[in-house]
């Protein structure tokens, strides 16, 4: 099945690129230490804010780091942030989302009601919110970013579990004696996961978007980490003295979501043209 | 039913149903009263058309559907009053082979883990399950080679034999089956009687047999119950009713069946009318908007179950008339 | 024995399929009279659907090849163009099916669809004169209040009163052949038994044939004039009802008519027929019943033609 999808995405132009652009991206991100021509925090105070040259690639920031490494780096931030906060997101979501199609009105109530609450703030602003309680890191963005998605999750989970919940095969499961968490692990999850994380897919660039939104704010992950959004953020402040900063991590981000956004569409499309947005 | 009047003693009862009522939401009436009795080793045939409640009152004896009035029993013990941790207990005195075989059987499991299932929610020893497992295939007549595909891979008669082996592995006292013969084709369906009837002859069990195939209800059902619109309209041995039936749906039922051998054809009762809806029922007797022989007091006055004959029960005012 | 109505001569049909080429039909050979209720019997993969969609050429689109001559009236419908094909469907030939929602489409009254099924073949009439046989149609199906049945929508109908209309939809063209596949499977045994009933009450007035398709015997044996029993892509026996239900020539009718529960004996094993249907991906050269026979013999290795034995009644087995 994945060789037809993927045959499916290289036979139309746009899941091409995101193929490329996601394949360069993961890339970056794997072999960041063996490709990168500095060291990701090695400080040059002499070639501040230098331009491209044959040392560095794409010049320096205000330190003298080299960007082309930090660049490099930033993708394994982005790629580490994004798949960290899917899996959480998925865990909680699709637990909670099941739970709640097997409790009685009144905990399903109470699940939907949460879910609710969550989604009803603007999600950007809920995670600034949150990370300005509990103080900005590495792994309170990705707690803090899960926690905005896990409606998500849940609310797909639920309905996928509640168009199952009453087909032949859970109620043999019943009579033969099986409890609910065992219908749900064994019979219901495998079920409906598959289109799930398809849909979880999809919301990988916009996760990339809020980290390096946060991370611009200076809310994300922590200096010296690298992150697309942090060097946004510093490259603006130097713009009058070198556009390069800006021109690097804003290239790499554009990249990155229409990389990861093509590729999904077209991913979903290939498992599944139901699920195909209408125009 | 039946064994009431022929006097079995009640400890003998594998399951009892009384005045059982299922009101769905938006007013269905499923079940309107219905009572029954299953005594050990006898094997109870229900048959009716669409709406009689014959799949729900099925579906009420496994568990499945909670009753809003009236009781289900099974080993003498309330079905719908058991502890949480009880359910297990249940599902070693019934088990029910559902109506589409590749349909009830979990679609991301083989038919190994399919056939463990049971074992495992049971907590059966491991050294038990292939035993146990390899009995069942051999009595049932499923082919090794099968074990390690999904149910859709597997045949229709293939799919069923599995879901017989699921239900039968726990040794039940009872097994419901819902139209075990539904889409199977003629030159096949003797097998799975066949293998039934092993079943019953090896291990014992009552079976109740839900369908609307009255030929396989007649040859393979001790006792018979027929259901109109929630209501057992008539019960009684199955040759006799099937000889001499009292209720004019049952006889209706019958003649609407056909006939190959034309020497054996009976004139042709052919039901005016449509089968109502269950949201809706009829007032009096529920079967008075559609029977030839509905007079008067069918229409105000609803019928209960009475004998009509000896060892035969049935809910009608005006029978009909027992022919020898 | 005058021109028959439809002479079937030779018709093939296969698809491809996952695995391979499945042979559908195989050389099917038939003449139907006119007037006749004709049915045609077989279980499951044994042709009958697709030799019904072949009589309409509305074979699906993994067909790969059709050979062989459909004539209607003399008119070979495998060599119509599509064009000349839209105006025997619905017109000459109609069919309706097991699953009538299929056919009715959910937002139109039923009047529009008899007024629509006319518009085509009747051009003469007005729309009050084509309203008025609609209604007169609906009451002659057996529908109980015609007026309110004109105006419901197809969803608003019982299984029972949705046949009746694709039944009087299917009859208001006056075609010369009706097809029922399956009409009265998914219907419930008491509402079956009037449709059966409504069938053949018909007859008086619709000077058509039918073919009626069924897996089940006893209802063939019942309406129908004429039999025809198929296996696996292949006519094994055809003839009068009767005939053939009292003495079958083809061991396979004969088979199956032992697996009848109603005509076995009370013994406590129940009959079957052993093996399998065969793969119509590669049929078995010879006999395609051979295989499970019982009365195979040399000569079945290769495959008997379709033989008159008595008068109308043919079987396709070498046994005398």
């Amino acid at each position: 099945m994945i060789e037809t999808a993927l045959h499916i995405i290289r036979s139309n132009a746009s899941g091409r690129f995101g193929l490329f652009a996601v394949a360069l991206i993961l890339a970056a991100a794997l072999l960041a230490p063996w490709i990168g021509t500095h060291g990701p925090n090695a400080i040059d105070p002499i070639h501040r804010l230098a331009p491209p040259s044959a040392d560095h690639w794409l010049g320096t920031d205000q330190l003298g780091r080299d960007l082309f490494t930090r660049l490099l780096y930033g993708a394994r931030t982005a790629i580490a942030v994004a798949l960290a906060v899917i899996a959480l997101a998925l865990c909680v979501g699709v637990t909670l989302g099941m739970t709640a199609a097997y409790l009685p009105p009144r905990g399903e109530r109470l699940i939907l009601i949460l879910f609710d609450i969550i989604s009803s703030f603007p999600t950007v602003i809920l995670a600034l919110a949150l990370v300005a309680v509990v103080g900005p890191g590495f792994g309170n963005v990705i707690l803090l970013i899960a926690v905005v998605f896990v409606p998500h999750f849940g609310r797909i989970a639920r309905a996928q579990t509640l168009t199952l919940k009453n087909s032949p095969f859970l109620e043999a499961e019943i009579v033969l004696g099986a409890g609910p968490w065992r219908r749900m692990r064994h019979h219901v999850l495998p079920n409906i996961i598959g289109p799930i994380i398809v849909l979880a897919s999809m919301d990988i660039p916009v996760v990339i978007t809020i980290e390096a939104g946060l991370s611009f704010l200076g809310l994300g992950v922590r200096p010296p980490i690298a992150s697309w959004g942090s060097m946004l953020n510093d490259g603006y402040n130097y713009l009058d003295q070198s556009y390069w900063p800006v021109i690097a991590s804003g290239f790499a981000l554009t990249m990155a979501t229409l990389g990861f956004t093509l590729l999904g569409e077209a991913f979903r499309d290939a498992i599944d043209p139901k699920l195909r947005r209408q125009p | 039913m039946l064994a009431a009047l022929t006097a079995a003693s009640p400890s003998a009862l594998v399951a009892e149903v009384r005045d059982l009522e299922i009101r769905f939401g938006g007013g269905v009436q499923a079940l309107a009263g219905v009572t029954l009795q299953i005594p050990a080793q006898t094997t109870i045939g229900i048959v009716g058309e669409s709406g009689s409640g014959k799949t729900t009152l099925a579906k009420a004896l496994v568990g499945l559907r909670r009753p809003t009035g009236g009781l289900v029993r099974l080993a003498g013990r309330d079905v719908y009053a058991l502890a949480g941790g009880e359910r297990t207990w249940l599902s070693r005195q019934v088990q029910m082979i559902f109506q589409d075989p590749v349909s009830s059987l979990s679609p991301r499991f083989t038919i190994r883990e399919l056939l463990a299932e049971p074992l495992r929610i049971h907590r059966l020893p491991l050294a038990e399950h292939w035993p146990r497992i390899s009995d069942m295939l051999e009595v049932l007549g499923i082919r090794k080679s099968l074990l390690d595909r999904y149910p859709h891979q597997i045949s229709g008669g293939q799919a069923r034999r599995v879901s017989i082996a699921r239900a039968l592995v726990l040794e039940p006292r009872l097994i419901v089956a819902d139209e075990p013969t539904a889409g199977l084709d003629v030159s096949i369906q003797g097998e799975l009687l066949n293998l039934l009837q092993r079943v019953r002859q090896l291990y014992g069990p009552s079976l109740l047999v839900v369908s609307h195939n009255l030929s396989v209800i007649r040859r393979i059902t001790d006792e018979v119950g027929v259901m109109y619109l929630g209501k057992m309209v008539e019960y009684g041995a199955t040759e006799r009713l099937f000889r001499t039936p009292r209720h004019p749906y049952t006889e209706a039922l019958i003649s609407a069946n056909p006939v190959i051998d034309p020497n054996k054809r009976r004139a042709k009762i052919v039901l005016a009318g449509e089968i109502p809806s269950p949201r809706n029922p009829p007032s009096g007797c529920r079967f008075h908007t559609r029977c030839p022989r509905a007079r008067e007091r069918c229409r105000a006055e609803e019928p209960s179950l009475g004998e009509l004959a000896p060892g035969q029960l049935g809910a009608c005012f005006y029978p009909v008339p027992y022919i020898h | 024995m005058s021109e028959p109505l439809l002479r079937i001569e030779d018709l093939s049909v296969s698809f491809a399929g996952d695995q391979g080429v499945v042979h559908a039909l195989s050389q099917v050979t038939l003449d139907i009279q006119r007037g006749r209720i004709i049915g045609i019997v077989g279980e499951s993969g044994s042709g009958k659907s697709t030799l019904a969609l072949a009589l309409l050429r509305l074979l699906p689109g993994n067909l790969l090849d059709c050979s062989g001559r459909i004539l209607l009236e003399g008119t070979d419908l495998l060599k119509l163009s599509q064009a000349q094909m839209r105006g025997v469907r619905g017109r000459r030939i109609s069919m309706i099916f097991q699953d009538p929602m299929s056919s009715l489409n959910p937002v139109f009254t039923v009047e529009t669809h008899l007024i629509d099924a006319q518009r085509a073949s009747r051009p003469d009439l007005s729309t009050s004169e084509m309203r008025q046989r609609a209604l007169e149609m609906l009451a002659k199906v057996g529908i109980p209040d015609p007026p309110a049945g004109l105006r419901a929508y197809p969803h608003q109908l019982s299984g029972g009163m949705r046949q009746r209309t694709m039944i009087a939809m299917a009859l208001l063209t006056e075609p010369a052949i009706l097809i029922a596949d399956e009409a009265t499977t998914a219907l419930d045994v008491t509402i079956e038994a009037q449709i059966v009933a409504l069938i053949r009450a018909l007859r008086s007035d619709y000077a058509g044939t039918i073919l009626f398709i069924s897996h089940s015997l006893g209802l063939v044996a019942e309406l129908c004039d004429e039999v025809v029993v198929m296996y696996a892509g292949t006519v094994v026996e055809s003839g009068p009802s009767a005939a053939v239900f009292a003495k079958p020539q083809h061991p396979y009718t004969r088979a199956l008519l032992e697996c009848e529960l109603d005509l076995q004996d009370g013994a406590d094993r129940f009959v079957s027929i052993p093996g399998e249907v065969p793969s119509l991906i590669d049929p078995p050269g010879g006999c395609i019943f051979a295989p499970r026979c019982r009365s195979r013999f040399d000569r079945c290795l290769t495959a008997p033609p379709l033989i008159e034995r008595e008068s109308g009644h043919r079987a396709a087995c070498w046994l005398p």
